[in-house]
């Protein structure tokens, strides 16, 4: 196996000779800058009522009375009470931020709360997310209002709970994508570089030094493997470093290290048996596709699995579930390693 | 198009036919089984990576049992209170008590979903109800209708409501303003309110992205193993051109991405407009790849490459998403269009040409290099990618006069790059993002420009005065810039907002500041152009960078004195 490190000694030399791996941290550290830019927008698609940033904004109502005492216990709006024409006539000239019309015909029957808002402006976002608020609790009053007339017990849950927003987002979303896209590389650069050796016909140069197939195979799969750890743990990192704190970092990395390797081995198996090069690359693209399709119907799926382990929800069963990665990853290594030792004797390179 | 170019496409489609071998076959269907099998428990499943974030510890008869048993999210014990007050829990519901540590942010969050998913399921235990007036007593109507308060029209004459507002009707009194011409949504009950934020169709538009990055990689791979193996070599001693050759070698995965963009156009229902708007995405694509497929070394630069641009440039086609409120920044990329498209809008022609052809332009400019490149003298050279890209720019641009071509047409990618720029300094302060955005803009620019001089300076064999050419790419640039301003004036009828920070465009108040950027660009150039003279061009670059930012940093403050840094 000192064999095998030597090769994965020049491996890693070339890594850093084509500046690569500092170009995927860049492109990494960009997407994250990026992606913190748009946690506004997804946490919005995410749970819309946790954003609490609400503009001051006039708004014009218009109609017998009941939801505008909703909008007026609104710190940030203000409400007057024109006409309706006059009320559009304002919305354009841009004196009201919207329009609140609100029709029924007695007490009793529901009731129709009709919102002009303003085409393609950020406002309107933040505007129509916090009505939604305020129609919800209107909704609920007039629910409570008109109990005697629900069979269904009226249940309510209030907390008055001020969590990070985020934090489901962090966990659920953005910590497994951190994950799962240095893995996702390192399968796709094992692939490249057996790939390179094969087309540059080095790959016989290598046949003939001393390296078993199997130190070969290793050696090819070590770099980008133990690269992945690495980038998971400088995420892990950065997180802390705003002030999001990642439980269960060693199990979080040797999952990431057993996917890696589950993912490279599969990698150099597409590779000795796509010779081509953008067709190995598709063709790893739709493996990876289809593994993580049929892993979604594990009782712990890799993204699941990281969200838990992260947020410190996990539990033994989450540990043995990384165990079972780990056997995954062995299993296919030892299948690359056989059809590699077929595939590398038979000079079919 | 030529017979030899035909041929070789011919031969190019044929690899993948070849390819297509009864183990393949084999492999392809194990792989489409697995998915058929697999797809429709997926999809009952969904994916909820939240799936059991929260331990909850509920008594068992508790009223809010089935609340808890029906969000994943909560991952239910039974018990009254120990495994909370140990810390295996974040909520503990006894009765209607829930308890959660509020200095806990997991257990803070746990509550937070508690009283989501207690509305969900009242919404659904609801649904039941004979009594819908009291179940679900409001019906909402959103409608969003354009102001222009920008463009200083007259206000839009209201128009008059249809039903006459004297009357009085009691009886079952109608929305008047749901009569209006705008984009409406309907009836909705108060938990279907969606905010408008376009991230869906955002979403959808990459339909369009992600089967182009599968063409992508299958043709940047062949075109790096033409190289690695000099089969190109054998082409090239064939009567064929370069051009003739990349075109046939270009044309399969040309018709490959227009027959899927097609097949995407319809499922989304894009119709036309949209799918003329994908047509200058899709060409940029390709035109990148055709780039890295022809500069790139190795397999592995290759893929990295591939991920970088693609990352960038989907970043690019996001931007609508983050300057939803600038048009003429969201304007600039294409999917702007599509997602107007998408949801029935009007689209002008001015908006429709501002947003298609910069990137038409930038792909028409990666094409050419491409073609340049070609060659047998470039094409198997071991180089650097900058001395390939300085290659294939002289080759572009040989003569003097072309010069100031290739210093225009380095405009839209200036503009391209400012706006990742633009992306970064949003997320600093004011201050920190004032000096970035100056310093930054000013790096870009030089880069660019300097490219072009270094090119000329030392790939020709004779080349020009430095300052002539810092005068012939410098002035190429301006003429570009203010050509672009015009653009975008015309595009949108109104200046456009992101001016200030798109410093870009210049100021256009005066003979004076007309003529600035002019002089200011050659004499940036023309140190560069010393610089790459006595091949020092990098330290030339940010000499030449410097002086510009302190240029762009005296203009903005002299025009904005109001600013205080």
């Amino acid at each position: 196996m000192r064999r095998a490190w030597t090769l994965a000694r020049k491996e890693f030399r070339d890594l850093l000779r084509e500046r690569s791996v500092v170009l995927a941290l860049l492109v990494q550290f960009f997407v994250a800058t990026f992606s913190a830019f748009l946690t506004v927008g997804l946490v919005g698609l995410y749970d819309p009522e946790a954003s609490d940033s609400q503009p001051n904004a006039l708004v014009a109502y218009v109609g017998p009375g009941g939801f505008d005492a909703f909008l007026d216990d609104a710190p940030n709006l203000r409400i007057e009470r024109p006409s309706l024409a006059e009320g559009v006539a304002g919305f354009h000239r841009g004196d009201y931020a919207a329009v609140v019309e609100e029709t029924y015909a007695n007490e009793t029957t529901e009731r129709t709360v009709t919102l002009l808002l303003p085409e393609s402006e950020i406002q309107t976002t933040l505007l129509v997310t916090q009505f939604k608020s305020l129609l919800r609790d209107y909704e609920r009053s007039l629910r409570e209002d008109r109990e005697g007339r629900i069979d269904q017990t009226l249940i309510y849950v209030d907390v008055p709970a001020h969590p990070n927003v985020y934090y489901a987002f962090i966990f659920s979303t953005l910590l497994p994508l951190l994950v799962l896209t240095p893995i996702f590389l390192s399968g796709a650069i094992t692939g490249d570089s057996m790939n390179h050796e094969i087309q540059s016909q080095t790959l016989s140069l290598l046949r003939s030094s001393p390296l078993t197939p199997a130190e070969l195979i290793v050696g090819k799969l070590a770099m980008p493997v133990l690269l992945v750890p690495v980038q998971v743990a400088l995420w892990i990192g950065l997180l802390r470093f705003n002030g999001v704190h990642v439980a269960n970092t060693i199990p979080l990395l040797t999952f990431a290290t057993f996917v890696a390797l589950l993912l490279s081995a599969g990698s150099i198996l597409v590779a000795l048996h796509v010779r081509r090069e953008g067709q190995t690359q598709a063709a790893y693209a739709l493996l990876v596709l289809a593994l993580f399709v049929v892993s979604l119907l594990l009782p712990r799926e890799p993204l699941n699995l990281v969200a838990r382990l992260g947020s410190g929800a996990a539990d033994a069963a989450d540990l043995v579930a990384v165990l079972l990665y780990g056997l995954v990853a062995a299993l296919t290594l030892v299948v690359t390693l056989l059809v590699g030792r077929r595939r590398l004797a038979r000079n079919e390179t | 198009m030529n017979r030899g170019a035909l041929r070789i496409a011919g031969n190019e489609a044929a690899r993948y036919v070849r390819f297509l071998q009864p183990r393949v076959l084999v492999a392809a269907a194990l792989i489409g089984l697995l998915l058929g099998l697999s797809g429709p428990a997926v999809r009952e499943r969904g994916l909820h990576p939240e799936a059991e974030l929260y331990r909850v510890e509920i008594d068992p008869d508790s009223p809010l049992r089935p609340i808890v048993d029906s969000d994943r999210a909560f991952d239910v014990t039974e018990g009254v209170g120990l495994a909370f007050l140990n810390g295996r829990a974040d909520l503990s519901i006894l009765g209607e008590n829930v308890h959660y540590r509020a200095d806990d942010d997991r257990s803070a969050s746990a509550a937070r979903e508690l009283e989501l998913a207690a509305r969900r399921w009242l919404d659904q235990a609801l649904e039941d109800e004979t009594d819908a007036s009291a179940a679900f007593p409001i019906r909402v109507n959103i409608i969003y209708e354009a102001r222009s308060l920008v463009a200083a029209t007259p206000t839009t004459p209201t128009p008059t409501p249809t039903t006459a507002p004297g009357t009085n009707n009691t009886s079952a009194p109608q929305s008047q303003l749901v009569s209006r011409t705008g984009e409406k949504q309907l009836d909705l009950r108060p938990s279907q309110v969606e905010p408008p934020f376009p991230i869906r169709s955002l979403l959808l538009t990459f339909a369009y992205v992600v089967p182009l990055n599968f063409v992508s990689q299958l043709y940047a791979g062949s075109l790096l193993a033409e190289r690695t193996r000099q089969r190109g070599l054998l082409l090239l001693s064939t009567p064929n051109s370069g051009a003739q050759i990349l075109l046939g070698k270009s044309l399969p995965y040309v018709v490959a991405t227009l027959a899927m963009s097609i097949v995407v156009t319809l499922a989304i229902h894009a119709g036309l407009v949209g799918f003329l708007a994908a047509l200058p995405i899709l060409a940029f694509g390709l035109a990148t790849t055709l780039l890295i497929g022809l500069i790139a070394r190795s397999p592995r630069e290759l893929t990295f490459l591939l991920v970088a641009t693609t990352v960038l440039f989907s970043t690019f086609l996001f931007l609508p998403a983050i300057f939803t409120q600038i048009h003429p920044v969201a304007f600039l990329s294409p999917v702007s269009i599509i997602i107007s498209a998408l949801r029935g809008q009007a689209i002008t022609l001015g908006s429709f040409l501002y947003a298609t052809v910069p990137l038409t332009l930038a792909a028409l400019v990666l094409t050419g290099l491409s073609v340049a490149l070609y060659r047998e003298e470039t094409l198997f050279a071991p180089r650097g990618l900058l001395a390939k890209l300085a290659d294939a720019i002289h080759f572009r641009a040989p003569s003097r006069a072309s010069l100031v071509g290739a210093g225009a047409l380095a405009v839209p990618f200036a503009i391209g790059l400012e706006l990742f720029l633009l992306i970064f300094a949003v997320t600093l302060n004011l201050r920190t993002a004032f000096v970035f955005f100056l310093m930054g803009g000013a790096l870009v620019e030089e880069a660019l420009k300097g490219l072009v001089a270094h090119a000329h300076i030392t790939r020709s064999g004779r080349p020009a005065p430095p300052p002539l050419v810092g005068l012939l790419v410098g002035g190429g640039f301006f003429l570009g810039e203010k050509f672009a301003l015009v653009f975008s004036l015309v595009g949108f009828n109104l200046l456009p907002l992101g001016r200030d920070a798109l410093a870009t465009f210049g100021i256009a108040s005066s003979a004076l500041l007309v003529f600035a950027p002019l002089l200011l660009h050659t004499v940036t150039t023309t140190l560069t152009a010393y610089g790459a003279r006595r091949g020092r061009t990098a330290l030339a670059w940010c000499v030449a960078s410097l002086v510009h930012a302190a240029y762009n940093a005296t203009v903005f403050l002299l025009l904005l004195p109001g600013v205080s840094l």
